[in-house]
């Protein structure tokens, strides 16, 4: 039997295997920046997604800026020096803000190692019965 | 018609108040009788309450737009068959259907419970028809769905196109039910710590109903997932957006309460750890209720949204107070001397499965929370979007996928390394082979490639004990493989149903990996007849039409489909099928509806969203390249099959192994 | 064995507790802050003055239909107001007689008007300009170019801009001719 254990458990390999091709550079970038501009008159909605009017300017504008040879963090300061902090769909990580990013950071750890303690503490090294 | 609505949900409400005073005077004075006319006027709520949701649903069929509500969500030129669900398109008639949704729940529980632990069914029927009568009172005094509208209209506004899709039928429901019913389980446990009376029987019709719950939540998001991919063309399928992770949250509790109900069960541990999860899906269940209708965050889809934030709110603090005062007040009857064995067994690795859980839940809460809190230092206002959530979740669940992999051959109690080893050994050489492999050939992005090894580490692990076990019980009981596998997992339906659920979260993983990692989009203005390329396709536009409706303008767009050639003789494409999108407006909501073309394979999907229209024959597109996404969709079947399973009452004893 | 669990729930209990308060309480006070209820968007229906968020020296250059280009570099009269429209936006059209009638009133004591239309077509822009007997310059925002610039959200809104290229104020949503009068002189008064 452990024939056909390999070979099963060798089909599952190539599920690990896709490949596709790159899209041309500033495509990407354009879809990426999309992705990470909020269109600031729908509700949680990135300009990716909308239809509104608005976030169509705005994906005109991004590739405006792209070929202007703008950097993808230069684009995004360009629409938040319009918009607020709040057009960008991450908050940025710096000052009060990186206290968004601080808190799973730091606190997740130390929990997991209290819980690690907690279990060590719980441990019996007696075998019951 | 109306009238009798309201007069059925005032009715209803009596009867809960009636119910919950009625059990508190029979506690006090030992009157039997009134126990009896007590628990049945909580039965009685049901029927009642469904005539008012019958009277509701009728109006709708029948167009009675003299009821406010029937007015706001629906109108003549709408498609017959959604009227049948409009009842929950919005907030009053959503709440009526919980009211239900509830009343049916304790209606079963009190039913069943009252054979089996009697003595807890007062208490655990008062905390019922509390939350109940809540929901009550609320459509009762501030959100009426029978309202009358005040002047005689001939048609109403109609229902958001964006509920105009086949997912209406089930996920909304589905989703909602799940909520509302987090409240069965924890009135059970609740009601069982007041009176005293922890029991077993109790607990194992706490796990029945939780799984049910779990089941419906998950298949509810995991349509709404579908909903959003197939219609609401945002070319996603899950976005965080806060309105989509309160759903998510109590399923990510109950998961972990699923998990460690297995020790309960088995070893009888973690019984106040496990009460602690309940209360906290509970909590977090109202919590969605408040930020759907009236919460203080921004939403892509707030359907029921309405001014009751403060209502709400009330009852998710009170959801609070009262659980953690009961808690405080009995947790000592639920200590217990049992302890951990080793750092090697299954109760530790179900400790940190619940940890892992529960942090994500935390994660996700605090992403939910934190442009509040950000304003309440008084700083800029701010988003958190996907960003956030996919940079902080994603090692997370990686961590759980490969426990996923390590739970499983853990033993109960006391594990020893040598064993440990023995088990992982050969799912391990599949691991690193998996990421040789892929990096030789496929050298990409090196967190995509252990991220989908892992996958294949947990598959090799589950078809392991399958295989192992089906080879032991071919050599001692000479049962032929098919016979042998069935009567393996039929032995353990508990551990075998969970591994069948594994495997679906595996596919979901898939799909959710392969997005992640290999999506391919971009955007193109696409003119008729002219063909496109991109990736392994050559996309045409064939057609453009526009149909004007009563109530929206349809423009239809279709596209020819045709395999890349490799040498460019235009004669012999090969055409692979043939796509239709569109892309709906409806003025007097001043929204768009957009459906995608989709032409769905195994590996891949195409994804084509007609995004604008330009004049008569030229069309701006959203193409993309969906590497897995239907995986996450069949994953749903085997979810569903593996809960069943695992639900699926014991008829005949069987051979443990 | 018991004290150990004791001591844990000891531990952690308050941890807790202060957790949750904090988290009710953020709740509560958004809860009020907000209303309830978040802002729509779209339109801009109800009248009022907003703090300006970006730059009160930003650049701009508007291209109109008669009067040429107009841009922060070379302002001539002594204020000018931006206003952005639509004329498929209903508060814009109930604008359009008093903007044009306190042009009228305006334009002598050396302020300027601008209209910039957006989401919009040209015919519809000349239509409505003729419907009221507009004067002032109009223009189109083909790309949403200057209403990103000046971080527009919904219509209608207006700035009023000093000969400096020195944004003064913001009102968003539609006027009456008595606010627009107020916030006028106000703004000449003041210097």
């Amino acid at each position: 039997m452990p024939h056909l254990k390999s070979i099963i458990l060798c089909s599952i390999i190539p599920f690990s295997i896709y490949c596709s091709n790159e899209l041309n550079n500033d495509e990407n970038r354009a879809q990426y920046l999309f992705e990470n501009l909020m269109c600031p008159v729908c509700d949680g909605q990135t300009i990716s997604e909308s239809q509104a009017q608005l976030a169509k300017n705005m994906r005109d504008i991004v590739r405006i800026k792209i070929e202007e040879g703008l950097t993808d963090d230069q684009i995004l300061d360009y629409f938040k020096s319009k918009y607020g902090t709040s057009v960008l769909s991450n908050p940025p990580k710096s000052g009060f803000y990186f206290t968004v990013w601080l808190i799973p950071i730091i606190v997740l750890p130390s929990i997991f190692i209290g819980l690690i303690f907690l279990i060590k503490s719980l441990i019996n090294p007696q075998k019951e019965n | 018609m109306a009238l009798l609505g309201t007069f059925c949900i005032t009715i209803s409400f009596i009867l809960s108040i009636y119910s919950i005073l009625g059990f508190l005077i029979s506690m006090k004075f030992k009157a039997e009788e009134l126990k009896i006319s007590a628990r049945w006027s909580s039965y009685l709520t049901l029927p009642i309450i469904s005539i008012a949701v019958y009277i509701l649903v009728y109006s709708f069929v029948t167009h009675d737009f003299s009821i406010k509500y029937v007015f706001n969500h629906s109108n003549i030129s709408m498609e017959p068959i959604y009227t049948w669900v409009a009842i929950y398109a919005g907030n009053e008639g959503s709440l009526l259907y919980i009211s239900t949704v509830i009343s049916l729940g304790s209606f079963l529980t009190i039913k069943t419970l009252q054979k089996r632990i009697p003595e807890s069914v007062p208490h655990i029927t008062i905390i019922m028809m509390g939350i109940l009568s809540f929901f009550l009172g609320v459509m009762l005094f501030l959100a009426d769905p029978f309202t009358l509208l005040e002047s005689q209209v001939q048609d109403g506004r109609g229902i958001n196109p964006l509920l105009k899709h086949p997912g209406m039928f089930s996920h909304p429901p589905l989703l909602m039910a799940g909520l509302a019913t987090i409240s069965i389980p924890f009135s059970i446990t609740t009601g069982m710590l007041i009176s005293g009376n922890y029991s077993d029987k109790g607990t194992e019709y706490v796990r029945i109903t939780t799984l049910i719950i779990w089941l419906m939540l998950g298949i509810g998001l995991l349509l709404g997932s579908w909903w959003a991919y197939t219609i609401l063309g945002w070319g996603g399928y899950w976005a965080w957006d806060p309105i989509e992770n309160v759903g998510l949250m109590p399923w990510l509790v109950l998961t972990a309460l699923i998990h460690s109900l297995i020790v309960q069960r088995r070893r009888g541990m973690f019984r106040l750890w496990n009460l602690v999860l309940i209360n906290i899906a509970f909590v977090l269940s109202q919590f969605g209720m408040f930020i759907n209708r009236g919460g203080p965050v921004v939403s892509v889809h707030s359907f029921a949204a309405s001014t009751l934030g403060f209502i709400f709110l009330s009852f998710m603090i009170l959801s609070i107070i009262f659980p953690t005062i009961i808690f405080l007040w009995k947790y000592k009857e639920l200590l217990n001397s049992r302890k951990i064995n080793s750092f090697l067994s299954k109760e530790s690795s179900f400790l940190i499965n619940n940890f892992l859980l529960l942090a994500i839940t935390f994660v996700t809460l605090w992403g939910l929370v934190f442009p509040l809190f950000s304003e309440l230092f008084g700083k800029e206002p701010v988003t958190v979007g996907t960003p956030y959530y996919n940079s902080v979740n994603g090692p997370l669940l990686l961590i759980l996928i490969l426990l996923m992999s390590i739970g499983p051959i853990l033993p109960w109690k006391e594990g020893n390394i040598k064993s440990f080893f023995k088990n992982i050994r050969f799912p391990l050489i599949i691991f690193v082979l998996c990421i040789i492999i892929s990096l030789i050939f496929f050298s990409f992005n090196f967190l995509a490639i252990l991220a989908f090894s892992s996958l294949s580490l947990v598959l090799a692990t589950i078809l392991q004990e399958w295989i192992i076990g089906t080879n032991n019980r071919m050599k001692r009981l000479k049962e032929n493989i098919f016979i042998g596998f069935i009567n393996l997992i039929n032995g353990n339906r508990t551990k075998h149903g969970g591994y069948i659920i594994h495997l679906s979260i595996l596919m979901l993983a898939m799909g959710i990996i392969g997005m992640n990692f290999y999506q391919q989009k971009a955007d193109y203005v696409i003119s008729k007849n002219k063909l496109l390329d991109f990736q392994n396709y050559q996309v045409e536009l064939s057609e453009i039409k526009t149909k004007n409706f009563a109530d929206r303008i349809e423009r239809t767009a279709k596209f020819n489909i045709y395999k890349k050639q490799q040498d460019k003789s235009e004669k012999d494409l090969e055409k692979i099928t043939e796509l239709q999108g569109s892309n709906a407006i409806y003025p007097s909501f001043n929204m768009a509806s957009v459906r995608a073309a989709i032409h769905s394979t195994v590996l891949e999907d195409l994804y084509i969203i007609p995004s604008e229209f330009i004049g008569e024959d030229k069309l701006l597109i959203r193409i993309s390249i969906n590497p897995f996404i239907s995986w996450l969709w069949f994953a749903g079947p085997i979810f569903f099959i593996g809960a069943i399973f695992t639900l699926w009452p014991r008829t005949e004893k069987n051979t443990k192994l | 064995m018991k004290t150990e669990n004791k001591k844990f729930l000891l531990i952690s209990m308050p941890i807790v507790l202060i957790f949750l308060s904090f988290f009710i309480f953020i709740l509560i006070w958004s809860t009020i802050s907000t209303g309830g209820q978040h802002g729509q968007p779209g339109l801009n229906e109800f009248f009022s003055e907003t703090n300006l968020r970006i730059d009160p020296y930003t650049k701009f250059e508007i291209n109109t239909f008669s009067h040429g280009i107009i841009s922060s570099e070379n302002l001539e009269g002594e204020l000018l107001m931006i206003d952005f429209w639509a004329s498929w936006c209903p508060p814009c059209i109930k604008e359009g007689p008093i903007l044009s009638e306190a042009y009228k009133k305006w334009s002598q004591k050396g302020i300027d008007f601008v209209g910039i239309s957006l989401w919009d077509s040209e015919e519809n822009i000349l239509s409505f300009k003729e419907r009221f007997s507009i004067n002032y310059p109009l223009s189109i925002d083909t790309n949403g170019e200057l209403a990103i610039n000046f971080g527009v959200r919904a219509l209608p809104e207006k700035f009023f801009i000093d000969q400096n290229g020195k944004i003064l104020k913001k009102v968003i949503g539609p006027v009456n001719e008595s606010q627009l009068n107020k916030i006028l002189e106000e703004l000449i008064f003041k210097r």
